[in-house]
Protein backbone atom coordinates (compact mmCIF):
# COMPACT_ATOMS: atom_id res chain seq x y z
CA UNK A 1 0.00 0.00 0.00
CA UNK A 2 1.00 3.74 -0.69
CA UNK A 3 1.28 5.01 2.68
CA UNK A 4 3.46 2.05 4.29
CA UNK A 5 6.82 4.09 5.19
CA UNK A 6 8.36 1.00 7.20
CA UNK A 7 9.97 -2.28 6.08
CA UNK A 8 9.05 -5.84 7.37
CA UNK A 9 12.12 -5.74 9.80
CA UNK A 10 11.30 -2.66 10.94
CA UNK A 11 7.58 -3.59 11.53
CA UNK A 12 8.33 -6.60 13.37
CA UNK A 13 11.14 -4.94 15.69
CA UNK A 14 8.34 -2.62 16.67
CA UNK A 15 5.64 -4.57 17.65
CA UNK A 16 8.00 -6.73 19.54
CA UNK A 17 9.62 -3.79 21.39
CA UNK A 18 5.97 -2.75 22.12
CA UNK A 19 5.03 -6.21 23.41
CA UNK A 20 7.96 -6.36 25.51
CA UNK A 21 7.30 -2.89 26.85
CA UNK A 22 3.52 -3.49 27.47
CA UNK A 23 5.23 -6.75 29.36
CA UNK A 24 7.49 -4.83 31.35
CA UNK A 25 4.94 -1.94 32.34
CA UNK A 26 1.47 -3.75 32.89
CA UNK A 27 3.02 -7.09 34.38
CA UNK A 28 4.40 -5.23 37.39
CA UNK A 29 8.27 -6.15 35.94
CA UNK A 30 9.13 -2.67 35.91
CA UNK A 31 7.25 -0.35 38.59
CA UNK A 32 7.45 3.32 39.37
CA UNK A 33 7.63 5.88 36.91
CA UNK A 34 8.91 3.74 34.54
CA UNK A 35 7.13 1.31 34.65
CA UNK A 36 3.96 3.69 34.11
CA UNK A 37 5.84 5.18 31.28
CA UNK A 38 6.29 1.41 29.91
CA UNK A 39 2.69 0.70 29.85
CA UNK A 40 1.78 3.67 27.99
CA UNK A 41 4.82 4.24 25.77
CA UNK A 42 4.75 0.47 24.97
CA UNK A 43 1.27 1.27 22.63
CA UNK A 44 3.43 3.37 20.24
CA UNK A 45 5.44 1.03 18.76
CA UNK A 46 3.25 -1.34 18.84
CA UNK A 47 0.70 0.31 16.81
CA UNK A 48 2.90 2.18 14.14
CA UNK A 49 4.44 -1.47 13.58
CA UNK A 50 0.94 -3.09 13.39
CA UNK A 51 -0.04 -0.65 10.88
CA UNK A 52 2.92 -0.01 8.72
CA UNK A 53 2.92 3.61 8.95
CA UNK A 54 5.19 5.91 11.63
CA UNK A 55 4.33 9.51 11.24
CA UNK A 56 8.05 10.32 12.66
CA UNK A 57 9.31 8.46 9.58
CA UNK A 58 6.79 10.75 7.08
CA UNK A 59 7.74 14.36 9.22
CA UNK A 60 11.29 13.58 8.40
CA UNK A 61 11.01 11.78 4.92
CA UNK A 62 12.46 8.90 6.29
CA UNK A 63 11.42 5.85 4.66
CA UNK A 64 12.31 1.88 5.46
CA UNK A 65 10.51 0.08 2.88
CA UNK A 66 11.24 0.35 -0.84
CA UNK A 67 8.61 3.10 -2.88
CA UNK A 68 6.02 1.29 -4.50
CA UNK B 1 -9.68 6.96 -28.57
CA UNK B 2 -11.36 9.93 -27.25
CA UNK B 3 -13.47 9.73 -23.94
CA UNK B 4 -16.53 9.55 -25.68
CA UNK B 5 -15.95 6.75 -28.08
CA UNK B 6 -14.14 5.49 -24.47
CA UNK B 7 -17.05 6.26 -22.70
CA UNK B 8 -19.71 4.43 -25.80
CA UNK B 9 -17.19 1.50 -25.43
CA UNK B 10 -17.25 1.15 -21.92
CA UNK B 11 -21.58 1.31 -22.02
CA UNK B 12 -21.99 -0.92 -24.72
CA UNK B 13 -19.81 -3.80 -22.95
CA UNK B 14 -22.00 -6.51 -21.39
CA UNK B 15 -19.34 -7.99 -19.23
CA UNK B 16 -17.03 -6.07 -16.54
CA UNK B 17 -14.78 -4.56 -17.76
CA UNK B 18 -10.19 -3.80 -16.17
CA UNK B 19 -8.38 -1.25 -17.71
CA UNK B 20 -5.08 -1.09 -17.58
CA UNK B 21 -3.70 2.34 -17.90
CA UNK B 22 -0.28 1.78 -18.38
CA UNK B 23 2.72 3.43 -20.63
CA UNK B 24 5.85 1.84 -22.93
CA UNK B 25 8.22 3.86 -20.27
CA UNK B 26 6.71 2.70 -16.64
CA UNK B 27 8.92 0.11 -15.08
CA UNK B 28 5.96 -1.19 -12.72
CA UNK B 29 3.23 -1.56 -15.77
CA UNK B 30 6.07 -3.90 -17.15
CA UNK B 31 6.12 -5.70 -14.11
CA UNK B 32 2.66 -6.08 -13.90
CA UNK B 33 1.73 -6.56 -17.70
CA UNK B 34 2.59 -10.08 -17.34
CA UNK B 35 0.25 -10.72 -14.35
CA UNK B 36 -2.58 -8.78 -15.91
CA UNK B 37 -2.00 -10.98 -19.34
CA UNK B 38 -2.20 -14.57 -16.79
CA UNK B 39 -5.56 -13.16 -15.22
CA UNK B 40 -7.21 -12.15 -18.68
CA UNK B 41 -6.75 -15.81 -19.41
CA UNK B 42 -7.77 -17.13 -16.03
CA UNK B 43 -10.94 -14.62 -16.11
CA UNK B 44 -11.68 -15.25 -19.78
CA UNK B 45 -15.54 -14.96 -20.80
CA UNK B 46 -16.10 -13.09 -17.41
CA UNK B 47 -14.19 -10.18 -17.51
CA UNK B 48 -12.51 -8.28 -20.10
CA UNK B 49 -9.10 -6.18 -20.17
CA UNK B 50 -8.56 -3.10 -22.44
CA UNK B 51 -4.78 -1.56 -22.27
CA UNK B 52 -5.17 2.48 -22.36
CA UNK B 53 -1.72 3.92 -23.23
CA UNK B 54 -1.50 7.34 -21.55
CA UNK B 55 1.00 8.37 -23.85
CA UNK B 56 -1.32 7.97 -26.98
CA UNK B 57 -4.79 8.25 -25.25
CA UNK B 58 -3.96 11.01 -22.80
CA UNK B 59 -7.63 12.21 -22.76
CA UNK B 60 -8.93 9.22 -21.56
CA UNK B 61 -6.56 9.31 -18.59
CA UNK B 62 -7.49 12.68 -18.06
CA UNK B 63 -11.49 11.59 -18.03
CA UNK B 64 -10.74 9.10 -15.82
CA UNK B 65 -8.40 10.92 -13.44
CA UNK B 66 -5.72 9.03 -13.52
CA UNK B 67 -2.68 10.95 -11.63
CA UNK B 68 -0.55 7.89 -11.56
CA UNK B 69 0.17 4.63 -13.77
CA UNK B 70 -0.04 1.72 -13.69
CA UNK B 71 -3.51 2.25 -12.69
CA UNK B 72 -6.32 -0.41 -13.43
CA UNK B 73 -9.86 0.46 -12.97
CA UNK B 74 -12.99 -2.12 -12.56
CA UNK B 75 -15.95 -1.26 -14.51
CA UNK B 76 -19.50 -2.98 -14.09
CA UNK B 77 -22.65 -1.77 -16.42
CA UNK B 78 -20.58 1.07 -17.08
CA UNK B 79 -19.71 2.52 -13.75
CA UNK B 80 -16.02 2.26 -12.08
CA UNK B 81 -16.79 -0.10 -9.09
CA UNK B 82 -12.93 0.45 -7.87
CA UNK B 83 -9.46 1.05 -8.76
CA UNK B 84 -5.79 0.55 -7.83
CA UNK B 85 -3.18 2.42 -8.67
CA UNK B 86 0.55 1.29 -8.32
CA UNK B 87 2.67 -1.81 -8.95
CA UNK B 88 0.32 -4.85 -7.23
CA UNK B 89 0.58 -8.28 -6.59
CA UNK B 90 -1.16 -10.91 -8.04
CA UNK B 91 -3.25 -11.73 -5.26
CA UNK B 92 -4.49 -8.09 -5.33
CA UNK B 93 -4.84 -8.02 -9.32
CA UNK B 94 -6.74 -11.25 -9.05
CA UNK B 95 -9.19 -9.91 -6.11
CA UNK B 96 -9.77 -7.19 -8.57
CA UNK B 97 -10.61 -9.50 -11.10
CA UNK B 98 -12.72 -11.26 -8.68
CA UNK B 99 -14.72 -8.06 -7.72
CA UNK B 100 -14.99 -6.92 -11.21
CA UNK B 101 -16.68 -10.73 -11.91
CA UNK B 102 -18.89 -10.93 -8.80
CA UNK B 103 -19.86 -7.34 -8.36
CA UNK B 104 -19.16 -7.01 -4.65
CA UNK B 105 -16.41 -4.71 -3.59
CA UNK B 106 -14.71 -5.66 -0.85
CA UNK B 107 -11.79 -3.58 0.99
CA UNK B 108 -8.29 -4.21 0.01
CA UNK B 109 -6.88 -7.65 0.74
CA UNK B 110 -4.48 -8.01 3.75
CA UNK B 111 -0.86 -9.25 3.05
CA UNK B 112 0.41 -12.64 4.79
CA UNK B 113 2.86 -10.46 6.18
CA UNK B 114 0.05 -7.82 7.99
CA UNK B 115 -2.18 -11.00 8.86
CA UNK B 116 0.81 -13.07 10.69
CA UNK B 117 2.44 -9.85 12.48
CA UNK B 118 -1.20 -8.57 14.13
CA UNK B 119 -2.57 -11.91 14.57
CA UNK B 120 0.79 -12.33 16.32
CA UNK B 121 0.61 -9.56 18.16
CA UNK B 122 -3.08 -10.24 18.96
CA UNK B 123 -1.92 -13.76 20.62
CA UNK B 124 0.97 -11.90 22.51
CA UNK B 125 -1.27 -9.24 23.63
CA UNK B 126 -4.12 -11.75 24.50
CA UNK B 127 -1.49 -13.92 26.68
CA UNK B 128 -0.33 -11.04 28.50
CA UNK B 129 -3.52 -9.88 29.03
CA UNK B 130 -4.81 -13.33 30.59
CA UNK B 131 -1.62 -13.46 32.69
CA UNK B 132 -1.34 -9.52 34.04
CA UNK B 133 -5.68 -9.74 34.57
CA UNK B 134 -5.59 -6.16 32.54
CA UNK B 135 -8.87 -5.10 30.81
CA UNK B 136 -6.91 -2.53 28.39
CA UNK B 137 -4.83 -5.19 27.34
CA UNK B 138 -7.69 -7.69 26.02
CA UNK B 139 -9.05 -4.60 24.36
CA UNK B 140 -5.73 -3.75 22.63
CA UNK B 141 -5.94 -7.95 21.56
CA UNK B 142 -9.30 -7.93 20.26
CA UNK B 143 -8.08 -4.96 18.14
CA UNK B 144 -4.88 -6.56 17.01
CA UNK B 145 -6.93 -9.62 16.06
CA UNK B 146 -9.57 -7.85 14.60
CA UNK B 147 -7.56 -5.69 12.37
CA UNK B 148 -5.56 -9.40 11.15
CA UNK B 149 -9.05 -10.64 9.92
CA UNK B 150 -11.12 -7.57 8.58
CA UNK B 151 -10.78 -8.48 4.94
CA UNK B 152 -11.96 -11.85 5.87
CA UNK B 153 -15.22 -10.68 8.01
CA UNK B 154 -18.63 -10.40 5.37
CA UNK B 155 -18.83 -7.00 6.92
CA UNK B 156 -16.21 -5.40 5.02
CA UNK B 157 -17.66 -6.66 1.76
CA UNK B 158 -20.32 -4.19 0.43
CA UNK B 159 -22.24 -4.31 -3.36
CA UNK B 160 -21.74 -1.12 -5.17
CA UNK B 161 -24.45 1.86 -4.65
CA UNK B 162 -26.94 2.05 -7.10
Amino acid sequence: MQFINEAGWDRIARVIAGIVLLYLGWAGVVTGTVGTVFKFLGFLPLVTGLVGWCPAYSVFGIRTTKVQ
Amino acid sequence: MTESEFRDRLEASDRPVIVDLWAPWCAPCRTTGPLIDALQRDFAGRVDVWKVNTDTDPEVAAALGVRGIPTFIAFRGGRELTRMVGAQTRSRLSSLFEQAASGRVSLARLSTQDRVLRSAAAAALGLMAWQTGTDVLYVVALLALVSGVYDLLPLSRRSPSA
